[in-house]
């Protein structure tokens, strides 16, 4: 006879909190790597090539911070609607029509000079964001439609989009046959030290430090919180629930254009289909952060550095052993999973009692 | 002292077989708050006992422990003489406990037959629930009770709902059946009729626990009271050894007398015609169901009069409280604010208009549990706590301190979670944030429900100060007590109608609860 | 006169696309009924597409991969009821993790099957023929009776799931979790093992859908073969309003706008890449027309939906 009793816990310390956090992210990348194993992969080399060599090797670490600029930005962004209750998986839609928004900008806009032609690539991909996340904003606040389906639905179009533009109207001829786009102008290309893309970096870090405030000191932020945590008595004290959707899907969806057109000047420089895409999934990889951030701006910082790590090497996993583009996938799902059963340990306890 | 002696005297009788319940030492803790402590009690057999207690006495936590919905931290359950583990509901049903909570336990979008189904043990999984309503008739006619077995359990009446839960615990058998606070939603006539199928309940050989707070209402209907006072057990005696007077300090204690308060300002029929604040014009609202709860109800309340709402609950006072807070839309006519038509708008123009709302479900509209004091205080005007879209954190623990003083409400501090306070201070704070900006109109939906009686008073007398500066107040209150020492004037809802009008000079109890039966001409 | 091969090609796709997302959207109802949100849906597909494949090549009989395919999706599922029941945790992160999940498990342990030809092992139509008829409306007979048994089977489904729902004390109690999990416990029901259950079914039926779509629809394991259809059923029960006989006719609907992204192509002068954004477009349209009439939608909808349940210790 043994019983299991659940209890409520009443204070949470910080220490319990990262604690039962750490472990689940161990617990999660754990399942990974022992599937990798399975899979017929060296334990060793999973964990070395996994999470070591992206963080110690320095051209590789390059690499990690490469993907933890995107994924940071955009888990900022999304942080927004999430503290809302607002679920938006629309993220890798929206990167995708920032890239076209700014790459439609640089190759018609051929002739400026930089810095301006970087700005305005900038500020055109942020604004493509913006219009991609307008949509499904105005569809939730105005009429609450399922936010979660359409930001997914929107993402498939914007796939269909750039497979549109990448095989159709923008196919470059010299890419021997590849549905790849002419290389934008360099006059827009972001240049870059050492192989570390410093403008991004410190873009990404401000934005920290911005959205800190926006969530913490504002009144926005305020209102945020309020419906993410009670949205019937938010409304009820008579808060706008349009004006919070709308700002906040609009704001990620900005963030993810402007992730998006960044990664493309700086990084790809041009558009291709699949593994040459310039979004490669990471707008997933961002909800996985944001969480892994539990929904604090400043916790973003080292969460996207740890998610570039893994996507990286993920894809050098991949690589050595011949594995296909699904392993990212993989690796987000299982530690989403143990990321939010966390929840549960950090809220509850259990006690087992053995006996009478 | 007295009180002890009784404590240790039922400590020795042991082992009775006539007990059908018997708990010992059962003690219950909730973080560092002490819900029961050592708590005893016995029920014996063919006896309806009463367990007596003020709200937040504790009385719930041990229903809920009797009925496995928690478990006790120490502390021996004994059932028919054997010692058990109660783990869940299903766990208590096994042992012929059977429990009516407060609210009626009932799936309000399905008919009374495919709730009762639920429950039914005997019934397989893949059977239809078809065959229970042969039952359901039977027990219905032996018993006295008349149920539709074919209704959707959301166009009952709340004693009807009640009734069929007593068919639920007959279906199951019931050994014990336990009833926490039944009558408070009654009238006395539907409350006389409940206490003669409980009559025949003993007669047949089951046994009755019924919690309650009112001592009259004990000593009415009992064989043996058990009197329950901040988790510990005071007294527990046969009913004739109470007198009533020290029934009731035992169960107040010695701090405060149980008096309802009418302030000294309070001067009802006041003849000077003041302006109107809240004006609802033909009123036609639906419920969740589909069907129309509020049916062409027209008020009008002017600044500085409170008109109470009375009238058995589910008679469409929740859905024309949500309506006039703007929560729900409206099918037909207008509600105005101060002359401003506010129909069908949010309750963002119903703030800026100054209106103020103390909802039922404090917890689910009126604050948010997971975030503190001072986040809860300025959750209706934030904005005037900003500057330039961002918050002035100075201010606003300024402002509550002030408001936590002023109001009396127990809390650690402004950063303290609001989830952690009691029903009362949470109301506290919920009273002392909507009465912050001298509101114009303030809607109190059943304000001091479950609340203790200290607690109560305070939110009773702060709605009286605030009519004097000149606030009108629609009261809808389901405890006609209530309703009649705070309005000027009283009007019944019956079946969403306004059925009956008075003011409070000439309302007579009689009359407003046959009213509230719908026993009127009007 | 009406091209009747055209019209005829365009039911015959319609009432074979419909397949998986009746599947799928009855699973769906019967999981959120319970009060579980499971936006997993595709991930479950998508393995039972995979596996679905596999265990016919191997076993040589495709009713046996379609079950099997459907207990994969099972099993993924209970990935999803374990977390969101048991833990109660948010019910949209897990179920968009268990997609990702099973996205990524199924590129990874696909590769072997890429492309691999199904040939003499897909369902075959039970009435190959159509004699008897006119040559000109042999088209659209073809259409209603030259399919393979799961179409027919898919129209029973949510015939019997509205039995299940509304007719036996399981789907009341399924129903009561949904409606207000803390009523259904002090009736006396286990609000753990019926919500698990119903995420369990669920699963089940959208990894049949999946299934089909594989050995029925596409005749092959392709990764990422879903594409997006788990995401449409879970938009599609909204649409029905949580009526599994409803579902039928949402499907259908849908079915003919993925059916139409097909026909049209060579036929408009609209780019292929365009007609690919009609059922995503299709949805949208969908889900904000439903919601135009909020008010029916509430009706319909159960009232604890998304709410976790944990029969934790608390203050009254």
């Amino acid at each position: 006879m043994f019983e299991l009793k659940v209890l409520r816990r009443y204070e949470v310390s910080t220490k319990l909190k990262l604690t039962v956090y750490t472990l689940s992210f161990v617990v999660g990348l754990s399942a990974f790597t022992l599937l990798e194993v399975s899979y017929g992969a060296d334990l060793y080399e999973v964990i070395s090539k996994l999470l070591i060599k992206p963080l110690t090797s320095y051209s590789d670490f390059q690499v990690t911070i490469r993907y933890a600029i995107p994924i940071g930005i955009m888990s900022l962004g999304l942080i927004l609607p999430y503290r809302s209750g607002i679920y938006s998986i629309g993220a890798e839609g929206q990167m995708a029509v920032g890239v076209i928004f700014a790459a439609w900008t640089a190759y018609s806009l051929i002739d400026l000079e930089s810095p301006y032609s970087i700005v305005v690539a900038l500020l055109a991909g942020t604004f493509g964001g913006l219009l991609w996340g307008l949509i499904p904003g105005l569809l939730k606040g105005l009429l609450n439609v399922n936010e979660v389906l359409i930001t997914l639905m929107l993402n498939f179009t914007a796939y269909s989009l750039t497979d549109y533009l990448i095989y159709g109207p923008w196919r470059s001829p010299k890419a021997y046959g590849f549905p790849l786009t002419e290389p934008i102008p360099k006059s827009f290309m972001m240049p870059s030290y050492d192989g570390i893309h410093l403008t991004n970096l410190i873009i990404f870090v401000l934005l920290t430090v911005v959205m800190n405030t926006v969530i913490k000191k504002t009144v926005l932020g305020y209102q945020i919180r309020a419906y993410g945590l009670n949205p019937t008595a938010a409304y009820s004290a008579g808060i706008s629930f349009l004006k919070v959707a709308l700002l906040c899907l609009a704001i990620s969806g900005a963030l993810a254009g402007l992730a998006g057109s960044l990664q493309l000047i700086a990084v790809h420089g041009r558009l291709g289909p699949k593994s040459w895409s310039v979004t490669e999934g990471l707008g997933y990889t961002a909800i996985v952060s944001a969480w892994l951030a539990r929904l604090e701006p400043w916790a973003v910082l080292p969460s996207a550095l740890l998610l570039g790590a893994l996507v990286n090497g993920g894809l050098t996993i991949k690589a050595v052993l011949g594995q296909p583009e699904g392993i990212v996938s993989i690796m987000n799902g299982i530690i989403l999973l143990s990321i939010i059963s966390a929840e549960f340990f950090i809220n509850y306890r259990l006690v087992i009692k053995v006996g009478r | 002292m007295e009180v002890n002696q009784t404590y240790f005297s039922l400590n020795t009788t042991n082992s009775n077989h006539d007990y059908v319940l018997s708990v010992r030492g059962v003690s219950k803790f909730f973080g560092s708050i002490t819900a029961l402590k050592e708590v005893d009690l016995d029920v014996r057999k063919k006896e309806i006992h009463v367990l007596l207690g003020e709200n937040g006495a504790g009385k719930t936590t041990l229903v809920n422990i009797l009925y496995g919905i928690y478990r006790p931290d120490s502390g021996v359950i004994n059932v028919f003489g054997k010692d058990v583990r109660i783990g869940s509901p299903r766990d208590a049903i096994s042992y012929g406990i059977v429990l009516v909570q407060q609210h009626p336990m009932l799936i309000d979008k399905m008919t009374v037959a495919e709730n009762l189904s639920i429950s039914f043990r005997k019934l397989g999984y893949f059977k239809s629930p078809k065959i229970i309503k042969e039952l359901i008739r039977e027990y219905s006619s032996r018993y006295g009770i008349s149920v539709d077995v074919d209704a959707l359990v959301s166009n009952l009446s709340f004693s009807e709902k009640q009734e069929v839960e007593l068919i639920r615990a007959l279906l199951l058998d019931v050994k014990l059946l336990i009833l926490d606070e039944p009558t408070t939603m009654l009238t006395s006539y539907e409350r006389r009729k409940l206490f003669s199928v409980l009559r025949g309940l003993i007669d047949e050989g089951r046994s009755v626990l019924l919690i309650t707070h009112k001592v009259v209402e004990a000593l009415e209907i009992s064989d043996w009271i058990t009197v329950l006072r901040r988790g510990e057990v005071v007294a527990s005696r046969p009913k004739n050894a109470y007198s009533v007077d020290e029934l009731v300090k035992l169960v107040v204690g010695e701090s405060i007398r149980a008096e309802p308060i009418v302030s000294e300002d309070f001067s009802p029929g006041n003849s000077v015609r003041r302006p109107e604040v809240l004006s609802v014009k033909d009123l036609t609202v639906v419920n969740d169901a589909g069907g129309i709860a509020v049916r062409g109800v027209s008020l009008d309340i002017n600044s500085g009069e409170v008109v109470g709402i009375a009238g058995v609950s589910g008679n469409g006072q929740k859905e024309l409280s949500e309506a006039l807070a703007g929560l729900r839309k409206v099918k037909g006519g207008k509600i105005l604010i101060c002359g401003l038509d506010v129909t069908n708008r949010g309750p963002g123009d119903r703030v800026r208009a100054g209106f103020a709302y103390i909802p039922e479900e404090r917890l689910r509209y009126g604050v948010i549990g997971e975030m503190n004091v001072a986040e809860n205080f300025m959750l209706k005007n934030h904005k005037s706590f900003s500057k330039y879209g961002l918050i002035l954190e100075k201010d606003v623990v300024e402002s509550v301190e002030e408001g936590i003083k002023a109001f009396n409400i127990v809390t650690r501090g402004p950063s303290e979670k609001v989830k952690a306070l009691s029903g009362g201070n949470i109301q506290k704070l919920i009273v002392a944030r909507e009465l912050r900006s001298n509101p114009k109109v303030i809607l109190a939906h059943n304000p001091t429900l479950g609340l203790d009686l200290k607690s109560a008073v305070l939110v009773r007398e702060l709605l009286i100060k605030a009519r004097s500066n000149g606030s009108g107040i629609l009261l809808i209150s389901e405890d006609l007590d209530e309703v009649l020492t705070l309005s000027d004037r009283v009007v019944v809802m019956y079946r969403g109608s306004i059925v009956y009008e008075t003011s409070r000079t000439t309302a007579s109890r009689d009359v407003l609860e046959r009213a509230m039966l719908g026993l009127v001409n009007v | 006169m009406i091209d009747t091969f055209l019209v005829g090609n365009f039911i015959f796709l319609t009432l074979k696309n419909a397949v998986p997302l009746v599947l799928a959207s009855v699973g769906e109802v019967i999981a959120e009924r319970s009060g579980i949100i499971n936006l997993g849906v595709e991930g479950s597909m998508v393995v039972g597409a995979l596996v679905g494949v596999a265990v016919t090549l191997m076993s040589g009989n495709y009713l046996l991969g379609f079950a099997v395919g459907g207990l994969a999706g099972l099993l993924l599922a209970s990935i999803h009821g374990f977390i969101t029941v048991v833990f109660g945790a948010n019910q949209i992160v897990s179920g968009i993790a268990v997609t990702m999940t099973g996205l990524g498990l199924t590129a990874l342990l696909g590769r072997g099957y890429v492309g691999r030809s199904l040939y003499g092992l897909r369902p075959s139509p039970l009435y190959p023929y159509d004699v008897g008829v006119p040559d000109y409306l042999k088209p659209l007979l073809a259409a209603l009776v030259r399919h393979d048994i799961i179409v027919y089977l898919s129209i029973i489904i949510p015939l019997l799931a509205t039995w299940l729902l509304f007719k036996t004390k399981y789907g009341n109690s399924v129903r009561a979790c949904g409606e207000s999990p803390s009523v259904a416990e002090s009736l006396g029901i286990n609000v753990i093992l019926i919500r698990f259950s119903a995420v369990l079914l669920g699963g089940f039926l959208a990894g049949l859908g999946g299934a089909y779509l594989s050995l029925g629809i596409v005749g092959t394991w392709v990764e990422n073969i879903t594409a997006g259809i788990g995401w449409i059923a879970v938009g599609l029960v909204a649409f029905s309003m949580w009526m599994p006989v409803r579902v039928l006719m949402a499907s259908y609907i849908m079915a003919a706008l993925i059916s139409m992204s097909y026909i049209l192509q060579g036929k408009v002068g609209v780019s292929s890449y365009f007609l690919a954004m009609i059922p995503y477009i299709g949805t949208i349209m969908i889900l904000t027309i439903v919601n135009v009439e909020r008010f029916k939608l509430k009706l319909g909808a159960p009232t604890a939906l998304g709410r976790p349940y944990i029969r934790e210790e608390r203050l009254g």
